[in-house]
């Protein structure tokens, strides 16, 4: 049950030695970085007035970015548009890669940040320049393409080249937009004197030609303009070209089209020839862009650096040796967490569990992580968590299938590790559950029983889900005045609905019940004497604080709410146990299932092919029990956790502690 | 399959539902007018069921300046289509998808703007980029983008490069070589994507039965015929536009004004005549001096030259108040119709788009310290300047002043 003890840590030093001690606490990896008021609010007045500068931002933030787009600037091969069905299936190509963040050696940077901002500068421009005259080369190709389209659609015509461009009256424009904008300009030669003939549409765009008179050409400009109508000016391309038309503009396009794929070559071809330049570059960059995420916060005042931060108390001698071995004028100034918390700082949680522990963090995450003064249930929940499942779901195959479909699903990549994990062990609960039962792929009568079947001994089930339940609830009652004491509400703790009064109480009315079922005697009067009491005990329970230890920090709850929650709380106590007849319910229920699939299995045994029929029920029938009701008791469990056991005890609400890395913030 | 898609729906609607009960009421828009600073109105609207979640990480929303705050809450919308996704198939929440590609294209033009006028906080924009990743640019390419071709490298490949690339190099032809001073004008560009947005959401929408689909074309159908009735009006009335050109810059979707109707209102021989068939159209209250005074009642519309009490020409302002209005009745009466589909999450969608202008409205009167009950003419919703309500206890429509 372990949340780890946390320090605040303040260093205080020259500031060359600012960045060598960062690199060390990032590969630590357990320096969770703070504003610096953090250690000044412990010395006010220490600066003597001085302002400390402090930092907004990551220097380094804007260079990695830029380096990283100018490598995704690098091309790769062409694709599909993304967010097609075509593209979201396509494979991204071959595409450069930046350098693995994990492999950039944590060193001091080789250039400092005005030579890498100046490389990265150069890099941008030379990829710039070489995009443009891409895009210059695109033009034309694009161009002479159209040329090609605009000769054969003539040609279907049977006109020349000459004949249609060179008119006295006519005014002739040849060009390309896209499909929708092709609909609009169709629309408006409905209303306007223009004549359009679509000569290719292909990939979303359609290269029309559009007719209309000299006079009228000023206007239909305006409506090219509005749709975004790209024009050819095909005049220079058909110029002097004569009869071998065709064949030129095939070898200009050759031409053009060679030029473009070695300019698209150039960018990786420069990559592959300063490959190793171009890393080290990245690295730097990238491993200052680290530092200074975890200096961010840090002040400055004069030539000192003040980086303050929380640390795990056990890693202190771990932060000592490395300020030791790189910041040797460094200071490093320490407050313990009772110190921060009596100033007000709120601390995050760190969690350190062995195996079985650490798998249910997840559960307990998903209801809230335990802030950090109270403690980690992961322990508990592991047992309970199995327990509960196991007692629901007890069969020996359909606990080992469970398992092994989310071993299975876990390395399919479906399900997340600590997610299998909580199910694989939830199978192994399950199967030795089945044993208890006697029960292997619902049939109990091909292994014997070690306690009891819940076909058979349902009684003994409710008895002990009855006691299981009982045996919880107080448990979470007792870690609850635990809680208390550590807090120094020894009033509450004692007077309290869920203290030791509450406590007191619930055994008590669990034994008159359990009298009362069980025994035609009825209630002894000195249980219902005792019932009594402590009712009333626990309803003037805020009162007898007042008296007994005096008015409690932050305030009483009125009289009437203070009721009410006395009530609430009592007849939880009921409710919540009542809960943990659903322990027994659920068994029975998966038996009663796995009872139905049988039965309907033999149903379909008499027709014909009835022994193929017989095995796909059977099949499908104990498929339909793992998953649903693996689900179902999956939910019914966490229930049980989350609302009988956690209400009694858990507040959560903490906040994960988070060390900035090499990674980033874990 | 539609019953499959009824538990789609109804889940869907449900949703929408209550979030609309949390949308902000006619009193929240009394007391954040009555707000004193920008500060106020910030802390005010933590504190509401609607945005307390979109200051959570605000520890001092006091301190906000207005560019901050309008940057928070402007997010709702788009943030908030998001949850509904989680009970709709592929088709549904393909058109939600749409729905939010509106404000990837918003992020387009803000690094649009960065670029031609150097205003603009780009690490806000990463951070709403980080929360809610656009789809359509290359997000980390587009946010590094100083000129108009890195934008074009950053869309290339993706649904934007084919609407945009032409009107950007159209605009950076006009402005000369990018870093020689001139402005590029966008405005074309800015269209071009608008247009993106409707022409996707619809088609989206136009694929889904019954009145889901009807419920869309009605919602977005509006917004195009308004869309075009609006450009058209300013194309003709303020840029001197050609009528070839006011139509050719309207939306390719149309809904029930057709492309006959537009061709009037363009072709009509002067701002008057074009003015007056825009009154007889079924948007005519927008134009309509007096106001929609009740249920049933159609306003008036005199023949001859215009009487007291009668304008012909309606303030910029007041019309697009007057759009938006529309746009709002049109949102809310899908909630009214009783059908349930992923329709009424983008009617309350627009209704949360329309209250964050509103906020817009109400940050820029505070700030501007401008008379309240002017102020609250010019909100949207008709509760919040109810007390300029006419007879029926409806609010009145903002006429010509």
């Amino acid at each position: 049950m372990a949340v780890v003890e946390m320090m605040g840590v303040s260093l205080v030093g020259p500031r060359e030695e600012i960045e060598p001690v960062a690199a060390e606490l990032l590969s630590l990896g357990n320096f969770e970085p703070a504003p610096p008021d953090f250690a000044m609010g412990k010395h006010p007045g220490s600066t003597g007035g001085a302002r400390i500068a402090t930092f907004r931002g990551n220097p380094y933030d804007e260079l990695l970015n830029s380096l990283r787009a100018v490598w995704k600037m690098i091309p790769d091969e062409e694709t599909p548009e993304r967010g097609t069905p075509a593209g979201r299936g396509a494979s991204a190509g071959v595409s450069p890669q930046p350098p693995s963040e994990s492999l950039c050696d944590r060193v001091c940077p080789s250039f400092s940040f005005e030579e890498a901002s100046k490389k990265v500068k150069e890099l941008q421009a030379k990829l710039a320049l070489w995009r443009e005259r891409s895009e210059v080369l695109e033009e034309e190709r694009e161009k002479l393409m159209a040329a090609g389209a605009f000769l054969e659609a003539l040609e279907a015509a049977e006109r020349g080249v000459e004949q249609t461009l060179k008119t006295r009256y006519l005014s002739v424009t040849f060009g390309r937009l896209n499909a929708e904008n092709y609909k609009r300009l169709e629309e408006m030669a409905d209303v306007t004197p223009l004549l359009v003939y679509p000569a290719v549409a292909e990939k979303g765009y359609v290269l029309a030609v559009i007719f209309c008179s000299r006079d009228y050409h000023p206007e239909a400009e305006k409506i090219f303009r509005t749709l975004y109508l790209k024009e050819y000016f095909l005049n220079d391309v058909f110029e002097g070209a004569g009869t071998a038309m065709r064949e030129r503009l095939r070898e200009r396009l050759s031409r053009s089209e060679r030029a473009l794929r070695a300019l698209r070559e150039a960018p990786r071809n420069y990559l592959e020839k300063h490959r190793s330049e171009l890393e080290k570059l990245y690295c730097s960059v990238f491993s200052m862009q680290r530092v200074y995420a975890l200096c961010q916060h840090r002040g400055e005042l004069g030539g000192i650096f003040i980086l303050s931060g929380l640390i795990p108390a056990p890693t202190l001698p771990e932060v000592e040796a490395a300020l030791e071995k790189f910041g040797p004028n460094t200071l490093l100034l320490t407050e313990r967490d009772k110190e921060l918390e009596k100033r007000g700082r709120r601390l995050p949680t760190l969690l350190k569990n062995n195996f079985p522990a650490r798998t249910f963090q997840e559960i307990v995450a998903l209801y809230s992580l335990p802030s950090y003064n109270e403690m980690d249930p992961s322990p508990l929940v592991a047992l309970s968590f199995c327990l509960f499942f196991g007692f629901m779901f007890g069969d020996v195959g359909h606990g080992f299938l469970l398992a092994a479909g989310a071993w299975f699903l876990a390395r399919k990549g479906v399900l997340k590790p600590a997610f299998a994990s909580v199910i694989r062990i939830a199978g192994f609960s399950a199967m030795l559950f089945g044993f208890l039962y006697g029960s292997i792929f619902g049939s109990e009568e091909i292994l014997p029983s070690l306690w009891t079947s819940p076909m058979h001994g349902i009684d003994d089930l409710i008895r002990t889900s009855l006691f299981v339940g009982v045996g919880f609830l107080s448990l979470g009652i007792l870690i609850n005045i635990i809680a208390m004491r550590r807090k120094g509400r020894i009033g509450k703790m004692l007077f309290d609905g869920e203290g030791v009064a509450g406590l007191l109480f619930y055994w008590c009315a669990a034994a008159a019940g359990a009298i009362a079922f069980t025994s035609d005697s009825g209630v002894p009067a000195a249980l219902s004497a005792a019932l009594g009491v402590l009712f009333l005990v626990i309803l003037f329970s805020s009162s007898l604080e007042r008296i007994l230890f005096g008015p409690p920090e932050g305030g009483e709850e009125g009289a009437v709410v203070h009721t009410f929650t006395v009530f609430h709380a009592l007849l939880s106590f009921l409710s919540n146990t009542a809960s943990f007849v659903r322990l027994a319910a659920f068994a029975l229920n998966h038996a009663g299932l796995s009872a139905a699939v049988f039965m309907l299995s033999d149903m379909v045994h008499s027709l014909p092919g009835g022994a193929l029929f017989r095995a796909a029920v059977l099949l499908l029938g104990n498929a339909v029990i793992v998953g649903l009701e693996g689900l179902i008791v999956f939910i019914q469990t966490l229930r049980l956790e989350y609302y009988e056991f956690f209400s009694k005890f858990y507040e959560g609400g903490g906040s994960p502690f988070r060390p900035v890395t090499w990674q980033g913030r874990q | 399959m539609a019953f499959l898609s009824a538990g789609e729906r109804a889940a869907v609607t449900a949703k929408a539902r209550i979030f609309r009960g949390r949308l902000l009421s006619p009193s929240d828009y009394l007391r954040l007018l009555e707000c004193g600073t920008v500060g106020d109105i910030a802390v005010y609207l933590s504190r509401t069921p609607a945005y307390e979640a979109y200051f959570q990480r605000i520890p001092h929303p006091e301190q906000l300046h207005r560019g901050d705050l309008e940057g928070t809450i402007s997010t709702a919308p788009m943030l908030e289509e998001l949850p509904f996704c989680h009970y709709l198939g592929p088709e549904r929440t393909a058109l939600l998808r749409a729905w939010g590609e509106r404000f990837d294209v918003d992020v387009v033009k803000r690094v649009l703007r960065m670029i031609t006028t150097g205003v603009g906080n780009r690490d806000a924009l990463r951070r709403r980029v980080a929360s809610v990743p656009i789809t359509l640019a290359d997000g980390e390419k587009l946010l590094e983008a100083r000129t108009l071709r890195d934008v074009q490298e950053a869309i290339r490949g993706y649904p934007l490069e084919k609407v945009l690339t032409e009107p950007l190099k159209q605009a950076e032809r006009q402005s000369g070589a990018p870093g020689q001073g001139g402005f590029p004008n966008l405005f074309r560009a800015k269209m071009a994507m608008d247009t993106f947005f409707l022409t996707r959401i619809l088609s989206e929408g136009g694929r889904l039965p019954g009145s889901e689909g009807r419920g869309v074309r009605r919602i977005f159908g509006t917004r195009a015929d308004l869309i075009n009735l609006y450009w058209i009006y300013r194309g003709r009335r303020f840029f001197a536009m050609t009528p070839e050109e006011a139509l050719g810059m309207t939306l390719p979707v149309r809904y029930k004004l057709n492309f006959e109707a537009l061709s009037a209102f363009a072709f009509a021989p002067d701002v008057p005549a074009m003015m007056k068939l825009m009154r007889e159209s079924r948007y005519r209250v927008s134009f309509t001096p007096g106001g929609d005074s009740g249920a049933g009642r159609p306003p008036v519309f005199r023949e001859g030259p215009p009487g007291r009490g009668e304008e012909v020409e309606v303030s910029e302002m007041t019309l697009e108040h007057n759009l938006y209005r529309i746009l709002w009745r049109m949102a809310s009466s899908v909630f009214a119709s009783g059908s349930s589909g992923v329709h009424v999450a983008l009617a309350y969608l627009t209704l949360r788009e329309l209250e964050v202008k509103d906020l817009f409205t109400i940050i820029e009167d505070v700030r501007y310290q401008y008379d309240k009950k002017k102020a609250r003419e010019f909100l949207i919703h008709p509760g919040a300047n109810s007390f300029t309500a006419g007879e029926g206890g409806d609010a009145a429509w903002q006429s010509s002043r």
